[in-house]
């Protein structure tokens, strides 16, 4: 199955801190996509900064719920190093 | 500053507006999502900045913008301002609301004494009032005001909040005094008042160097090791395991 690939940076501008955008894409395309057995490509190419929370109310749930048998069905594409951060951080405290 | 067309009154004085940018924000409303997301844009040339720079200015406005667009329940919105300080190199963030304060919020969810105890929790990692539970939900983590702390602190600079009949102040660092980010604010070089005039709402201001930002990255990955070890307890690190592409 093609991987959902989802380009931050078209819904959010360079700097993603939008968490009501984070949840609509939680929702909608993100939790639905691993229901239904796929992938997601979450790729930040163009995105500058984000913020703590926008990135936990992306992926927070995720790594909640699927423990780390999520490392296998996200993949974080064109992050910087402060995107990598965030990312890291929220990972790190989601994961029981 | 804006202070009565912000507050809805036509200025009675003739004054001179300066040249904002470099200088100051304005006293302005935010009111919703949408209004923070022009707001950030709106900022950033004012700040004067380099883009490095800029990122830990727009995280703090976010974080705190959008508590109080969640959780205050302010019609008005949040009410927010800058100042520029040249010579020092420092930027002075004010944010405030006239919402449920702090100690309504977080009691949706935690069992509270006093104004004081509010704003200890809301400091505290993992507490929101979204719920119950230590770490938040999905769409909450009770980490923004832990992180917006920990940046003024990160410049060894002041940081307060009042709310209700109560604030707390940290306490800028001595230049010879390691920085700790401390899960438990008690714990942190502050003052603590209680008995003060009740203010409704919450009340934010702080301090940041601006040019002491280059490496963002490095004090988010402090924070956040700072954040898991309040929450739970340990300090696994996974991030070989994430799959950055």
């Amino acid at each position: 199955m093609t991987p959902l690939t989802i380009r931050i940076s078209d819904i959010t501008g360079d700097f993603a801190e939008n968490k009501d955008k984070a949840r609509a894409l939680r929702e909608k395309q993100v939790l639905p996509t691993l229901a239904n057995g796929g992938h997601v490509v979450l790729d930040f190419a163009d995105v500058d900064s984000t913020t703590q929370s926008f990135v936990h109310a992306l992926i927070s749930k995720v790594f909640q719920d699927r423990g780390e048998k999520a490392f296998d069905l996200i993949e974080f594409k064109n992050c910087n190093g402060p995107v990598k951060s965030l990312v890291s951080t929220v990972v790190n405290y989601s994961l029981d | 500053m804006g202070l009565f067309p912000a507050m809805g009154f036509i200025d009675p004085s003739v004054i001179t507006t300066h040249e904002e940018t470099g200088r100051f924000i304005p006293l302005m409303k935010v009111r919703d999502g949408d209004e923070l997301e022009a707001f950030i844009k709106t900022i950033e040339p004012l700040l004067h900045t380099t883009r490095e720079n800029s990122r830990v200015i727009k995280h703090v406005f976010s974080e705190l913008i959008r508590n109080v667009i969640e959780h205050a329940v302010a019609g008005e919105g949040a009410n927010v301002c800058a100042t520029y300080n040249k010579k020092k190199n420092k930027i002075s963030i004010g944010i405030s609301d006239s919402g449920r304060g702090l100690f309504t919020s977080i009691a949706k969810s935690h069992t509270l004494k006093d104004d004081l105890d509010a704003i200890l929790k809301a400091l505290t990692p993992g507490v929101t009032g979204s719920t119950s539970r230590i770490g938040g939900n999905e769409q909450n983590a009770g980490a923004g005001l832990f992180f917006t702390k920990c940046i003024a602190q990160s410049t060894r600079n002041n940081f307060l909040i009042y709310s209700g009949t109560a604030y707390f102040k940290l306490k800028l660092t001595p230049p010879n005094q390691r920085i700790i980010f401390n899960p438990d604010p008690t714990k942190d070089r502050c003052s603590i008042k209680t008995g003060l005039p009740n203010f409704d709402g919450t009340l934010i201001g702080l301090d940041i160097n601006i040019g002491d930002q280059s490496a963002f990255k490095d004090l988010i990955d402090r924070i956040g090791d700072a954040y898991q070890l309040g929450v739970k307890k340990t300090k696994e690190d996974y991030t070989k395991r994430i799959r950055f592409t």
